[in-house]
């Protein structure tokens, strides 16, 4: 800190003052400038000099520092506390430093003890702690001997010791408080040690003394100002505070006294009252904010920051730079300044939905519907001719991939492509769309859409228990072709609806699908972290809108403010967490028996509470050389069996763990059984029927409060209170049902639009809004506007549902064109913006796995639903885990074959194929997946255990097909793969490889073939789709 | 169609764009619009025929490096910082005293404990005289080459979420980790090798498991693999039993003959040659990839630096071994793992501090000194860079009455980094007198990430992936500076 030499200094501003004199306004405009800003800053005043001044008049805030205030014999506010070793504290009515009482510290052998009195005090302001001592044969030994120490600083503070025998004695120890608002005194004896002997202490007082406040000309302040401070500012703050005023962070600029005062989404950034209490300080001080965030400021520039305010922000009027700004957001619908509102508002998707006209084309017999003249129309336009109709063998291959997910077999492509029905297209669609596996496709469309997982992620990554059920009821849904409202009503609200039922129940396993800390390092955090994410999902899902990005700040580009964010997370913020942490509190926040009670309950209590008494037997004998930390272990699930089984040979016998083990299986399967009549439910449950409040977080901090809101709609869709009905049952608050109405009104703007827009991406490979989930001003325009508004009016027209909306597109002419390419059109349009031809693709991952077991016949289709499976996966794969195999459980061969959207998906472990070819992400909601192509799903193809057994397989199924020769073994192989009859240049090269084999590196005929097979499954055919 | 704001805000490329439209990576499209630079570097399939854009093919950085990879030495668990680099010498003497500190650990938030003192001896060290303790003789004599950071801090001071920080910049899963970030940001220079290899310890991977090299939100093309140093080397990478090279070589030969017959008919889709060139390469990495960690073709001095002939350092002085052939080869990124699964299997030291580091340092030490040197003597040292650290530190207390169990401590512990054009025998930070937590050039984890980037030709607060409406980075929205007073 600059000292500046007294006797130069001309006492012009009466600028600092010490403490002890009233608090006195204190006149800005005598720096030179006057502020607008109506209250003028206060400064405590202070005499010009350091510590050493003079404090008489200082308040004592140790207001028993003479000891003689006594209850029961024991001074009143002051505390005992032995640190370590033994301590003798008493009273002493005979002497005292200004006379009897005080109090002392003895101890013979060895101590480290104190008196301690806590005390209220100030932030940022320096104090002086003194007390009187005396020592008779005070040996430090491992600790100080005396010295007086402030709990909350330990190292800065601390007095200096005193040892050996000393009458009355003055310590004395000076510091600032920092951050703290409260502060725990200690007369220390021993201190960092032990010491003998005995230790008097008497007058103890702790005054405040005033921050070292030089008296400055105003020229001097001015140098101040440009030699410290302004540095400062411009490295550290003006980044992000000062250079951009169209983006300044947290609305706050730093470029001038004006700015500082009016402050940011935080409020002002100096206290005017109590400049020591400024945001601005606690900030540089890292206390509720870090700032600048890279690196604190040195304590010498924090003191300079801190003198700077005190002095009341000199600043030359020159050098100031007022950002001219609209009032920053007042967070309470307040508007964002970043975004244009009133261009905002003419954005299309935030448009009614308005019937188009249907466009009359040239070509009029080209169009089959009306979706083929929007298409035809712009084609026209473009002077484009549309590519061919697809054959009928190109065109069942697509309709069964598309809408089960499976290929055809070869005699379905032949007896389709041979059917002389006209309308045997449409017929296929309609059975296809019949079809139980349509929801098994479908469904796992909407599982990336919602970031499906049936485990928590982190250490343990522990399994959702029963969340399967969710997944089953988004197939059944789409089986039953329930209303896409109804669907989101009842994942939104099942349990607030007028009727609630098991499958409403299950479907608000919606709100439990996402990751969970279960040993979060700040609880608060992470429970807005759990509702952010439930925010950021809904929002990008259901309305095709990022207000995840206003969680922090108002939205950078789209018209969605933070009060908009909190006021739309105020539906949500009475649900209650997941869980605390064991499986008891998840099965309590987030699990319900539902159904009749079964007459077996307590027969069931019975049966439970015998195996879990046998446990803690069983545990008990383990549990006797156990060390501290794996008792904490011990209380995690997955803990216990490998901490049991440490024990075997010692402290338990093999039998006694196997008994273990079988315990834990029955407790669990009576545990995951429900009784008869019954059944347990993932699902969604809120604190009561009262809202917790909602605050506007400030800067998305969890611990800074703004403003409370309340529940409204998105203000650039009308910003409407909703009207919120609670239901009967009284256990929530009827908040999410209002939500869920309004989503789902069929005049929403965005529902429907995005909706339709996803089903048309998953036919056509690509949303006519290419950023599916966002609809904002970030997103991409639709290519083909009017045609979305179309389908989003024809969807609600036909009660919302999908399969009405699958029919209209995969009729259409635009749906049957073949994928050939045209070198005219791509010239101008490479990117097929204008549907001139289909888009060819790969297929997904799960199309994938379940097209290989196809394939070789080995696809289990009959069972569908309940637990998920788990295939086999490669011990390398296990042994990326923690505990390899942990959470993995071993699933019979026929549930193996099962189909991929059945898979178990945990978090920290993928099954390769499905993670290789792009399988979605877990822990954000995938709207599009990645298509990549890279060596490693070669690799896998060619190499893993998993593809060399099922083309042994797939050998075997052409086995079953009785074939005469090997060129018919060839030909069922390739046909099978393909789904189209093989060419002879084809079966040639297959034969003529099998004989290389055969005859070259002396494989068996069945080696060959296996290897043949292998080559087959590899093939790009397989795995693409026209 | 691309409105212009899409371009001033996200800074995303088109191809990032293009990931997330569908229209995935090989798709037509791609050719046209990258530029011919790009074009330039693109590969040629094996087979000599099949033109092939890799996905991790080079990329250039924002700047000129100063290393060209990264060797993460993680020491999973959390090692002790005032038992190993963080010298505290008044903290001898004072075992078992109580003090006043506050600590939070897993067994929550505390305001005093008892002391245990530092259980090994320190000893000076090298030109700089760093003080370091005798659970490092061999890494002492290290000291000139390595800079200490004594200050550093995370926001967790639990495993799970402490992981993902220190990988993946954030406390919750589903983000892409360093490897991941750098593999996307440069590609590899060795298209037959993975661009982002981890190492596991034998007795299992860490908690969290395979999210610690996820590639969260971007593809699975720049996930971390896992190379190992017995047994299968990387998942998939061997032919089944039964099927030779030549066998093998013939079924790719039929399966090309047969794409290209499928593809001539099909012209203009282009994703049909990449999946045919990846084949080819997929075959190439087969022979490439074995012989690249081949230890055989080291010498026995080379060998014995490593620690190679001592059976307590022979699996991590191997893993380090491979980690240095690696980089050399072209790999951008190699974490290796000290320790594995749960406890005293890594350095999470709750119970037997004395036993605990003492097994960890001791499997460690050498390997990691002989690393240092070889890199060194081979002036690889100043293009590779080396950061050594865990998820966070101990506590300077006991976390029971008993014992010498040290709990965590995100409150400040020590990282260090050697070569890649980082300073050596300096120490930057200090804890307060009790090693307890940052006072002075308080680092938090962010910073180490920047620095990294930042040596690695990339810009922190430029590198970004758009996703989910946001403009994604390692360092997250706020950014963070690299420190340049590590940097030579």
């Amino acid at each position: 800190m600059r000292t500046m030499d007294q006797s130069n200094l001309v006492t012009k501003l009466a600028i600092a003052l010490l403490l002890g004199f009233p608090i006195v306004n204190f006149d800005i405009g005598l720096l030179g400038q006057t502020l607008e800003n109506e209250s003028p800053i206060a400064i405590p005043s202070a005499p010009n000099h350091l510590f050493g001044s003079s404090i008489a008049s200082a308040k004592e805030l140790i207001d028993n520092g003479k000891f003689d205030q006594l209850a029961n014999g024991q001074p009143t506010g002051w505390r005992q506390s032995t640190w370590s070793g033994n301590a003798e504290f008493r009273v002493d009515n005979e002497q005292g430093h200004t006379g009897a009482p005080c109090v002392a510290i003895s101890s013979n052998s060895g101590g480290d003890a104190s008196w301690s009195f806590q005390v209220r005090v100030k932030r940022n302001t320096n104090y002086r702690l003194t007390a009187w001592v005396k020592t008779e044969n005070l040996v430090a030994g491992t600790g100080n001997g005396v010295q007086l120490n402030l709990h909350e600083l330990q190292f800065e503070g601390k007095s200096q010791s005193l040892a050996g025998n000393n009458d009355w004695t003055q310590l004395v120890s000076e510091f600032n408080s920092g951050n703290r608002n409260s502060i725990l005194v200690n007369l220390l004896f021993g201190g960092w040690g032990q010491s003998t002997g005995t230790v008097w202490f008497d007058d103890v007082s702790l005054v405040e003394i005033a921050a070292p406040i030089p008296t400055m000309t105003e020229e001097e302040a001015f140098v101040f100002f440009r030699e410290k401070i302004k540095p400062i500012l411009a490295e550290k703050c003006w980044e992000c505070h000062g250079n951009d005023p169209e983006d300044l962070g947290g609305n706050l600029a730093l470029t001038s006294r004006k700015d500082i005062h009016r402050g940011g989404e935080s409020g002002a950034a100096v206290d005017a009252e109590s400049p020591l209490e400024s945001i601005l300080l606690k900030a540089v001080n890292y206390d509720v904010f870090e700032m600048p965030p890279d690196d604190k400021l040195p304590k010498a520039q924090i003191a300079d920051m801190q003198l700077w305010i005190q002095l009341g922000m000199p600043w030359p009027a020159d050098e100031e730079k007022e950002l001219s700004r609209e009032e920053s957001s007042d967070h309470g619908g307040g508007k964002s300044t970043a975004v244009d509102w009133e261009s905002a508002k003419q954005w299309w998707s935030f448009q009614p939905v308005h019937q188009p006209v249907v466009p009359t084309v040239k070509n009029s017999a080209w169009p089959i519907n009306d979706i083929d003249r929007f298409i035809l129309s712009e084609l026209e336009t473009r002077g484009f001719a549309p590519a061919p109709e697809a054959s009928r063998e190109v065109l069942i291959r697509r309709a069964f991939y598309d809408l089960l997910g499976l290929p055809p077999t070869p005699t379905q492509v032949r007896e389709f492509a041979a059917d002389p029905d006209p309308l045997a297209y449409e017929k296929l669609i309609d059975r296809l769309l019949e079809s139980p596996h349509y929801g098994e496709k479908w469904g796992r469309h909407w599982l990336d859409l919602v970031r499906y997982a049936e485990s928590n992620s982190f250490e343990r990554d522990g399994t959702k228990p029963f969340v399967w059920r969710y997944r089953d009821y988004v197939i059944r849904s789409l089986n039953q072709d329930k209303p896409y409202d109804q669907f989101l009503r009842e994942q939104l609200a099942g349990d607030e609806l007028p009727e609630v039922t098991a499958e409403t129940l299950a479907a608000t396993g919606y709100y439990r699908l996402g990751q969970w800390d279960d040993e979060p390092a700040d609880p608060e955090q992470a429970r807005l972290d759990d509702l952010d994410d439930i925010l950021a999902t809904t929002s990008q899902t259901l309305l095709g809108l990022t207000v995840n990005c206003a969680r922090c700040h108002d939205h950078k580009i789209d018209p969605i403010t933070a009060a908009d964010y909190y006021q739309l997370l105020s539906f949500f913020n009475n649900i209650r967490r997941y869980g605390i942490r064991s499986d008891e509190s998840v099965a309590d926040a987030s699990i319900r028996t539902f159904g009749v009670e079964g007459e077996t309950r307590s027969e069931r209590r019975e049966q439970l509470t015998k195996i879990q008494t046998e446990m803690k037997d069983l545990e008990a004998i383990a549990q006797k050389d156990f060390i501290p930390v794996e008792f904490q272990e011990f209380e995690y699930e997955f803990q216990k069996i490998p901490l049991m089984q440490k024990r075997i040979g010692g402290l338990l016998t093999q039998a006694q763990f196997d008994r273990y083990c079988e315990l834990v299986k029955q407790r669990n399967e009576l545990r995951d059984r429900a009784p008869a009549g019954q059944q347990k439910i993932l699902c969604v449950k809120e604190n009561g029927a009262t809202p917790r409040e909602t605050f506007i977080q400030v800067r998305g901090n969890a611990h800074v409060q703004g403003k409370a809101v309340s529940p409204k709609f998105i203000s650039i869709l009308g910003g409407e209170v909703p009207e919120i009905t609670r239901p009967d049952h009284e256990e929530s608050t009827g908040h999410r049902l209002a939500f869920a109405n309004w989503i789902t009104r069929p005049d929403h703007p965005l529902s429907a639009r995005v909706m339709v827009n996803r089903i048309w991406q998953y036919h056509f490979g690509r949303g006519l809004v290419r950023t599916t989930s966002d609809f904002g001003l970030q997103g991409a325009s639709p290519t083909h506007p009017a045609l979305l508004d179309w389908l989003a009016q024809e969807f609600v027209a036909q009660d919302w549902r999908l399969k009405a909306m699958h029919r209209q597109m995969m009729l259409s002419r635009t749906y049957r064109m073949s994928s050939q390419w045209n070198p005219q059109n791509a010239a101008t349009d490479p990117d097929n913006d204008s549907f001139w031809r289909y888009n060819m693709r790969r297929l997904t991952a799960e199309e994938i796995r379940d097209s290989i077991l196809f394939a070789n016949g080995q696809l289990n289709l009959n069972d569908m639903f309940g637990t998920s499976i788990f295939p086999k996966l490669p011990r390398e794969v296990l042994q990326g885990q923690s505990r390899p195999g942990d959470g993995w459980g071993n699933s019979n061969e026929d549930q193996q074959r099962r189909r991929s959207v059945y898979i178990h998906v945990k978090r920290s472990l993928r099954v390769p194929i499905i993670e290789t070819y792009d399988g979605a992400d877990t822990d954000f909601s995938c709207p599009v997946r990645f298509v990549t192509t890279q060596p490693g799903q070669a690799l896998g193809m060619l190499n893993s255990d998993f593809a060399w057994e099922q083309a042994a397989k797939l050998a075997d199924w052409s086995n079953q097909q009785n074939p005469e020769s090997l060129e018919r073994r060839v030909y069922v192989v390739l046909e099978r793969v393909t789904q189209r009859t093989p060419q002879p240049s084809e079966l040639e090269r297959g034969i003529a490889v099998i004989r290389a084999w055969q005859t070259d590196d002396g494989l068996s005929a069945e080696q060959a073939f296996h290897n043949f097979c292998l080559m087959a499954l590899n093939l790009n055919e397989f795995v693409f789709v026209d | 169609m691309l409105s212009p704001r899409l371009h001033n805000f996200c800074g995303r490329t088109r191809r990032e764009f293009f990931w997330e439209t569908g229209a995935g990576f090989t798709g037509l499209a791609l050719a046209g619009m990258l530029d011919d630079e790009f074009l330039k570097k693109q590969t040629t399939g094996a087979d000599g025929q099949t033109p092939w854009v890799n996905p991790l093919a080079p990329k250039p950085p924002h700047f000129e490096p100063k290393a060209k990879a990264v060797i993460f030495l993680y020491m999973y668990g959390g090692p002790s910082q005032i038992d190993t680099f963080d010298y505290k010498p008044n903290m001898y003497g004072m075992d078992n005293k109580t003090i006043e500190v506050k600590t939070f650990g897993r067994g929550g938030h505390r305001n005093q404990g008892r002391i245990v003192e530092p259980r090994w001896k320190f000893k000076q060290y090298g030109e700089c005289g760093k003080w370091v303790s005798d659970l490092f003789p061999n890494l002492g004599n290290c000291v000139d080459d390595i800079c200490f950071i004594h200050s550093m801090a995370a926001d967790s001071p639990i495993h799970g979420s402490a992981m993902m920080q220190m990988n993946s910049g954030r406390i919750l899963s589903g983000s892409p980790c360093l490897g991941s970030w750098v593999n996307y940001g440069l590609g590899t220079e060795n298209e037959n090798l993975p661009g982002f290899v981890v190492m596991l310890h034998e007795k299992g991977g860490p908690i969290n498991g395979p999210r610690n090299w996820s590639s969260g939100y971007m593809p699975a093309t720049y996930q971390g693999v896992v190379v190992r140093s017995e047994g299968t080397l990387i998942l998939d990478l061997q032919r089944p039993p039964g099927i030779s090279d030549v066998s093998q070589r013939r079924l790719l030969d039929a399966l090309r003959d047969l794409n290209q017959q499928h593809e001539s008919q099909r012209p203009g889709n282009s994703e049909l040659a990449a999946r045919i060139a990846s084949y080819e390469l997929a075959y190439k990495m087969q022979s490439t990839a074995p012989e690249s960690v081949d230890l055989s073709q080291e010498t026995e001095a080379t060998q014995k630096l490593y620690g190679l002939d001592d059976p307590k350092t022979s699996y991590f002085g191997r893993q380090c071994l491979m980690a240095r052939r690696l980089v050399e080869r072209g790999v951008r990124f190699v974490q290796v793992y000290s320790g594995g699964a749960h406890l005293d299997d890594n350095w999470d030291a709750h119970g037997d501090l004395v036993l605990n580091h003492n097994l960890h340092a001791g499997e460690t030490d050498k390997p990691i000194a002989g690393l240092l040197q070889d890199l060194k003597q081979r002036g690889l040292l100043d293009q590779t860079l080396i950061v050594w650290g865990g998820e966070f530190g101990r506590q300077p207390t006991a976390e029971y009455a008993e014992g010498t169990g040290r709990d965590h401590n995100s409150y400040g512990f020590t990282m260090w980094m050697a070569g890649g054009g980082i300073k050596g025998g300096v120490s930057y930070g200090k804890t307060d007198e009790l090693g307890s937590a940052a006072i002075e050039d308080r680092m938090h984890v962010r910073r180490i990430h920047a620095t990294i980037l930042h040596q690695m030709g990339l810009d922190p607060n430029r590198l970004s992936y758009f996703y989910g409406g946001l403009d994604h980075k390692l360092v997250g929205p706020e950014g963070a500076e690299p420190v340049r007073e590590l940097m030579v």
